[in-house]
């Protein structure tokens, strides 16, 4: 457990490496899939977290409004607490408050989880392949990818990835961290802009 | 002439100053860092030993980035030259195992201070230490944090982690690396540069780096090079000009003979006076080129027959002057001013008594090419002095008005244009954080100065001299709080054996503050927390030799506990000021030596032609460099050596004319070789080096003009 605490404390944060690799065997579907997820540009969406874990007594609960753009990443404005908005992208986590904007600690697996996360939402099947077994599922219109990882060491806690939606909306985010340790994220009530204008990506991003 | 003997003498001198130059190590011989002796080292207070220190350590640091820095720092550590490599800012794993093993010793007591307000019950903490826990569960930031709770449900570490935020971080991926030896003191900014490319064309492309030593080492190749092409280019065009003028290249290489020898001597002079020489001295040095030729032209001009002792009278005279007034900034207190009085007035001396021993100089008599040109006067009409001397005086008096000095030490740097941005690149988001540096005796007095002054420092839930030993009140609650906390957990719905982590460890610090105290524990855990920080992550705590510091990012609070900040920036823009002071001081000394011997040697006649024409010369210079641009002490310092340079064609002109001499024409054969010798340091990548060029430019024109205003009206019998 302690050697656990010791990854802790980071003081400076690391970038995955994410080697690009050769596409995946999936269907049509999926390329589709990523084709109209990538058409339909910025999205903004309401939010439900769920968080658990052993020390909680009952998963948390958090909402907010969710931003993603292909370019700029992911953006959640949460409506607890501070009413912090945490921005993960390319270079990392970044927390901003009403005190201004701070790169946020955390272990190196969380900083990895946030990238690959990066990649799940842009559907980079290739960069994903690269760590994580891809089982994909579709019935109809609903579709669901769930992300397995290769290889347990090289992505620490993260047991698993879940992407689920309906067409070319995302719904449902699922992290698996084993047992009794996940967060979900619900999405509704999307709304898509092909880009954000300035003021808001200033505001919700990096 | 001494003969056979004086050229036997003047070998002897060469020999043995050249022996003397060879043997120098001319790595620690010549001071590279240009900031050297202008900088404050004065370190009287402990947070100006730390700043010391720390800006000795911060010149050893080299930054890298690359796809794989643990490669890297694997590789640069091959260096003899390196002593330390790190593929990460922080040593991450070793910060982490001493915060995270000594997180009660480090925190504890700030957190139970905190809490302790009133009149604290082991239940009151439990409940308040619970709520917490619960409340932060419930925020978005206990994200990543939660298996650390069980061993630390008191967030000892993410309120710590919390006021990291105020830390400016250098950028994803840098790794470092230590070089033995500052970067200034050797010919090491070389070496070990060409030790990290040679050892980084093994890695994969995209590695970067920066650090002091690429800027030292490229200082050191600009100025090498510039040094070595200024005084190549300047004895070219010199050369040049006495080959088109004198007519025979054999006469140029007599006349070079000593400019040769007086640099060659007064460089070894230097060398047994100073252990080393600034690189500035050694560039204003080299215009004893400029300066020394003018002996060769005005013997081989003029010196024969009845001129012959006039001309050797009036070079000693001149060279005198000029001599005494360069000696004069012996007497400065800073090292680079007495360097170049030692090296000018040593190298006039000696290319004086060169030109009066080298026999070739008189014995190749002749004119120069055009001879019939050379002294005609200039102007055709010459109004009063009064008119002459009112237009200066206005023009010295509204340029003084408006004076506006320029003490900033970086005009003697290098422009670093491309290394500045590849170093930007090191610092994500955050433009050069100015790092504020609070030295003392105790690291845990440092922690309580700084908490007191009430500010947002990532200091502040450190344990600190105020709070490290507990209250006999807080010592009795802590033997109640695990019991307390255990049932408050319980109460609330968690599972109190989950915690277990905590018990233990809380167990062992209970005993030990029992045993050893508060303070002697927190000491001791703080002294291995900074050996951990080890590398650049030292200057934000630290001890060494007595002397302990801490380094953060507040200006309000650095104002309010007396810290110093390590940048030097400040002192650099400023760094001029008293050397200035010092110039004015020595130049109005210098004028009134010079003008006193003036007067005391020449008739009032012959001394007011000489102040006339050398002092309206050099107020004009002034006035033209005051209206249309700053002033900085290298234009001072300009004006001086102009003052020395136009006392003698003044001293060489009034001699002559008092003599019934003609127009000696080598006054201006000689000021041509001085300007073209200057000129060529106008294309100098040094703003000092151009504003010591210009000056002395304008100074030698201008005493020109009012010199060639006095002949005219000698020769119309005005004067």
């Amino acid at each position: 457990m302690s050697k656990r605490f010791l990854l802790f404390l980071c003081f400076t944060l690391s970038v995955t490496e994410l080697n690009g690799a050769e596409e995946p065997g999936l269907s049509a579907f999926w390329h589709e899939l990523r084709n109209h997820l990538l058409e339909r540009g910025a999205v903004t969406a309401d939010f439900r977290e769920t968080r658990q874990h052993p020390i909680r007594q009952h998963p948390a609960r958090l909402n907010g409004e969710l931003r993603y753009d292909p370019t700029h990443g992911l953006s959640l404005a949460y409506k607890q607490g501070s009413s912090a908005i945490m921005v993960i992208d390319e270079v990392g986590l970044l927390r901003k408050t009403s005190h201004g904007p701070s790169r946020l600690q955390l272990p190196d697996d969380w900083e990895r989880l946030h990238q690959v996360l990066l990649a799940a939402m842009r559907l980079d099947y290739a960069t994903l392949e690269d760590s994580f077994l891809i089982v994909p599922e579709e019935e109809g219109p609903a579709w669901r990818l769930h992300l397995e990882p290769a290889d347990g060491d090289k992505l620490g806690r993260i047991l698993g990835v879940t992407l689920s939606g309906t067409q070319a909306t995302v719904t449902t985010i699922i992290l698996d961290m084993g047992p009794r340790r996940s967060i979900q994220i619900d999405l509704s009530n999307h709304r898509f802009v092909p880009t954000f204008p300035a003021d808001i990506l200033a505001q919700y991003f990096r | 002439m001494i003969g056979t003997r004086g050229h036997f003498i003047l070998l002897l001198l060469a020999f043995a100053a050249a022996i003397r130059l060879s043997s120098l190590d001319w790595s620690s011989f010549l001071q590279l860092d240009v900031s050297e002796h202008f900088i404050s080292n004065r370190a009287a207070s402990p947070t100006q030993l730390a700043i010391s220190h720390l800006r000795d350590e911060q010149a050893r640091y080299i930054f890298f980035r690359s796809p794989n820095n643990a490669s890297v720092a694997e590789q640069l550590t091959r260096s003899p030259r390196i002593t330390q490599a790190s593929a990460s800012v922080f040593d991450r794993e070793r910060v982490s195992k001493t915060l995270y093993e000594h997180r009660f010793e480090l925190f504890f007591p700030h957190w139970l201070e905190e809490h302790s307000e009133g009149s604290p019950s082991a239940e009151g903490l439990a409940r308040s230490a619970v709520s917490e826990l619960e409340a932060f569960l419930d925020s978005p930031q206990s994200l990543g944090f939660e298996d650390l709770l069980f061993a630390d449900p008191l967030l000892l570490l993410p309120r710590f982690m919390d006021s990291l935020q105020s830390l400016p971080t250098m950028g994803l991926d840098v790794g470092w690396a230590r070089i033995e030896d500052s970067p200034f003191h050797s010919s090491l900014a070389q070496q070990v540069v060409r030790d990290i490319e040679s050892l980084l064309a093994h890695e994969t492309s995209g590695t970067q780096w920066t650090g002091v030593v690429k800027f030292a080492e490229e200082s050191s190749r600009v100025i090498r090079n510039e040094v070595g092409l200024l005084n190549t280019v300047s004895l070219l065009l010199l050369s040049l000009l006495a080959v088109l003028l004198l007519r025979s290249p054999l006469r140029v290489l007599h006349l070079l003979v000593p400019v040769v020898f007086s640099i060659t001597l007064a460089l070894a002079s230097c060398s047994l006076i100073f252990d080393s020489v600034h690189i500035l001295a050694l560039i204003l040095g080299s215009i004893l080129a400029g300066v020394t030729i003018d002996f060769g032209i005005h013997l081989m001009l003029h010196c024969s027959g009845e001129r012959k002792r006039v001309v050797m009278g009036a070079l000693v005279l001149a060279c005198v002057t000029s001599a005494t007034g360069f000696a004069v900034l012996i007497f400065s207190s800073n090292p680079v001013i007495r360097q170049v009085g030692v090296l000018v007035s040593t190298g006039l001396v000696v290319a004086l008594a060169c030109a009066l021993l080298y026999r070739p100089l008189v014995e190749h008599q002749g004119n120069l090419r055009f001879a019939d040109k050379w002294d005609r006067s200039l102007f055709r009409i010459a109004p009063s002095r009064a008119w002459a001397v009112a237009l200066v005086l206005i023009s010295a008096a509204t340029a003084l008005v408006g004076v506006s000095w320029s003490d900033d030490v970086r005009i003697l740097d290098i422009k670093h244009s491309q290394l500045k941005q590849e170093s930007a690149q090191f610092t994500s988001g955050d433009s050069s954080p100015n790092v504020f540096i609070l030295g003392g005796k105790e690291l845990l007095a440092l922690l309580a100065q700084l908490e007191a002054s009430d500010k947002s420092s990532w200091t502040k839930q450190f344990t600190n001299e105020r709070n490290a030993n507990l209250t006999k009140e807080q010592q009795s609650v802590l033997d109640e709080f695990p019991k307390a906390l255990r049932r408050e957990l319980n109460n609330r719905g968690y599972k109190e054996a989950l915690f277990s982590p905590f018990f233990a460890d809380f167990e062992g610090y209970s005993k030990a503050i029992a045993e050893q105290g508060g303070m002697v524990l927190a000491r001791a855990k703080l002294a291995e927390l900074a050996k951990a920080l080890d590398g650049p992550a030292g200057f934000l705590l630290g001890e060494r030799g007595g002397i302990a510091w801490v380094g953060f990012f507040d200006s309000v609070a650095a104002e309010e506990t007396g810290a110093l900040a390590l940048s030097v920036e400040p002192e650099l823009r400023n760094g001029l000021e008293p050397v200035r002071r010092q110039l004015l001081e020595i130049g109005a000394i210098l004028v009134t030596v010079m003008l006193s011997v003036v007067c005391i040697l020449f008739r009032r006649r012959s001394w007011t032609s000489i102040a006339f024409s050398s002092m309206l010369g050099l107020l004009m210079a002034f006035s033209l460099v005051a209206w249309f641009g700053e002033v900085n002490v290298f234009h001072l310092t300009g004006l001086l050596l102009g003052l020395c340079l136009s006392l003698d064609y003044s001293i060489f002109y009034v001699i002559c004319r008092d003599r019934g001499l003609p127009y000696p024409y080598s006054i201006r054969f000689s000021a041509l070789t001085t300007l073209v010798a200057f000129s060529v340091l106008l294309f100098s990548s040094i703003e000092a080096v151009r504003s010591l060029g210009i000056t002395v430019i304008l100074s030698i024109v201008l005493t020109h003009l009012f010199l060639e205003w006095e002949r005219n009206r000698h020769e119309r019998g005005l004067a």
